[in-house]
């Protein structure tokens, strides 16, 4: 029977054109949609790795710094002490500009022994910094004052990046870079997610930061007493410290908690946008495969009355109509996968390739129960047609 | 072969009740060539759609080949249908988007017959009515009476036992009537197979075995 019905909608194939073209594009859009659900699912299962519960976000844009990094160091070494007078602050870590959640990037490439890896995160902080953010360290340690006597300035790589680099071999102390200016690794970590719960946090390295250090001291991170981690009385008395400390700064201080809501909802959006087209699309072909087959049991009489004739069931007539529908679908669908699989052929967008092949396997499993549900009532009717009566009306 | 004991057919609808079918009893014999005729509307398709288990009585009896038909199923209905009735209509009925060849296998796709066996059959009904060279045209490329031909084929390939041929010579003129016609014939005289044909052609008819006349759903002759 299956050979039948590819030959009967081949013949008929400039019919079923544009149904094939409809479910092609709903394909293509529902795709799209499952790629980016899977990928957020994938990022949203994994733990966060981190803790940026009553952790404060302090930057001081256009603060004026002492000259000479002896007097940066006494600088901060002030400012720190002074923050830490405080009793409700309970720690305090310089960093660099990228800070969790924000919107700011940092990316740099590294090379080892002619592997290069582009597009690393790289993030800077102080000796305390993993330990005011509960980073955890995989392999080799976080960075402290005896990496300051080093030639080479100290790493930490992302557990993607040691993969990517260097296999099941460990990095440890192995020098990213030329021999003399390059970076040791002295950690390997499982990367945090400071991209937010859905966003894949992507390869991540951290570079180490000391209070002397202008180029890269921009921002601030302090953890709070949790008794004051959403007290305003003591924020406008902080922002009022801060004020003294940093002259004619711009202050701001962001709770890390809602800038990761925030940065999950900014995630969210494109979903949203695709979600809300491919509903349109999904109606529009449902309605579409409804049309076309009431249609085709319409124009179909006679030949629905014929095969009633030589012996077909009404289960028969129901199944031939559906299984039409599931041939004309996968005509779609196998042009539908042809142009999906090359997006992890062609690692489109850095999305990991087992996302995409779950989307795949997802939106194909969609289409096929769209068009089953679609066809299945239209062809329940077909089955019901009295064959006298269709066999008259010709 | 067909045994058909007071049957009535009733059509209603919410105000009109229409007799089509009034008190018809026939025994038609194995082997036989019966033709019905009688004017338009006084119930010869629906005596011969009963006939061919495509419509329901709406009361008597009826049995085919010894088998009585009420209480059957609808797969069973089916069943019978497809090994034991051949069905020729005068509009020929045939797919336009498939070759002759796959019009004629349709009843065996719905018997567990192998796709060469099919092909084996069908060729072989193809050239019983002498279109062996038509294999692979479409129905749109036939005249009128090489469809009617292909309808016949399709009638035959399952080998039944009995055809039902619904006015098969009323859309041809009448030299290729005329070849329908011979074609049943040696049919029913070479296979045996038993014929209702209905028609309103009195010559063709007369051409048959016994003919029988409907008048507003009753038997006159």
């Amino acid at each position: 029977m299956f050979p039948h019905l590819i030959k009967l909608i081949w013949n008929r194939k400039g019919r079923h054109l544009l149904l094939v073209v409809e479910i092609l594009v709903s394909f293509l859009v529902i795709f799209g949609l499952t790629s980016l659900m899977v990928t957020y699912y994938r990022s949203y299962a994994q733990p966060a790795n981190m803790n940026e519960t009553n952790v404060w976000e302090v930057s001081f844009s256009g603060a004026r710094y002492p000259k000479g990094k002896d007097s940066m160091r006494l600088y901060t070494d002030l400012v720190k002490q002074e923050l830490l007078q405080m009793p409700e602050i309970k720690s305090v870590s310089l960093s660099g500009n990228n800070t969790p959640f924000s919107t700011n990037f940092n990316q740099s490439g590294f090379n080892y022994q002619g592997k290069t890896v582009t597009s690393i995160n790289t993030y800077r902080g102080e000796d305390n910094y993993q330990q005011l953010l509960q980073l955890e360290v995989l392999e080799g340690r976080w960075f402290s004052k005896e990496d300051e006597v080093y030639k080479n300035k100290p790493i930490i790589i992302g557990e993607r990046v040691k993969e990517e680099m260097f296999g099941s071999v460990s990095p440890i102390n192995k020098i990213l870079g030329e021999e003399e200016t390059g970076f040791r690794v002295i950690g390997v970590m499982k990367e945090p997610k400071f991209q937010g719960d859905y966003l894949s946090s992507g390869y991540s390295a951290f570079m180490r930061i000391n209070n002397s250090d202008l180029e890269w001291i921009r921002n601030m991170l302090l953890r709070v007493d949790p008794a004051v981690a959403n007290d305003a009385t003591f924020e406008g008395k902080l922002y009022k410290k801060l004020g003294s400390l940093f002259h004619k700064a711009n202050i701001e201080i962001h709770h890390l908690s809602e800038r990761h809501r925030e940065k999950d909802r900014q995630a969210i959006i494109p979903v949203v946008i695709v979600l809300i087209v491919a509903t349109f699309m999904i109606i529009n072909v449902a309605l579409g495969m409804f049309g076309v087959l009431w249609y085709n049991i319409n124009k179909r009489r006679s030949e629905i009355g014929l095969r009633r004739a030589v012996g077909a069931t009404g289960a028969d007539i129901n199944r031939q109509l559906v299984g039409e529908s599931m041939v004309i679908a996968s005509f779609a669908l196998v042009i539908g996968v042809f142009f999906a699989v090359q997006f992890p052929l062609m690692h489109v967008f850095n999305v990991p390739t087992a996302s995409y092949f779950i989307a795949i396997g997802l939106s194909v499993l969609f289409i096929y129960l769209l068009v089953l549900l679609c066809s299945f009532y239209p062809g329940k009717q077909a089955a019901a047609i009295f064959p006298a009566v269709a066999l008259h009306e010709d | 072969m067909i045994k058909l004991h007071n049957i009535e057919k009733v059509y209603r609808t919410d105000t009109i009740e229409t007799l089509a079918l009034n008190g018809i009893s026939l025994d038609i014999q194995k082997g036989e060539f019966l033709s019905v005729m009688g004017p338009s509307g006084c119930g010869k398709s629906t005596l011969l759609n009963i006939m061919g288990l495509l419509d329901e009585p709406s009361s008597g009896d009826i049995s085919i080949a010894g088998e009585k038909i009420d209480r059957m199923s609808d797969q069973q209905l089916a069943h019978f249908r497809n090994k034991r009735l051949g069905f020729i209509f005068q509009s020929y009925h045939l797919i336009n988007d498939l070759h002759v060849l796959d019009n004629v296998e349709l009843p065996l796709l719905y018997r567990k017959v192998s796709a060469k066996e099919r092909r084996r059959l069908a060729t072989q009904a193809l050239e019983k009515v002498g279109l062996s060279n038509r294999l692979k045209h479409f129905p749109t490329q036939l005249s009128g009476g090489q469809k009617q031909r292909v309808a016949i084929a399709r009638a035959i390939v399952g080998e039944p036992e009995i055809i039902l041929a619904d006015e098969p010579t009323g859309n041809l003129d009448s030299a290729m009537g005329n070849e329908i016609m011979d074609i049943l014939l040696q049919l029913n005289s070479r296979d045996k197979t038993t014929i209702v044909m209905v028609t309103h052609d009195e010559v063709m008819a007369k051409k048959t075995h016994r003919l029988v006349r409907l008048f507003d759903g009753t038997q006159v002759q």
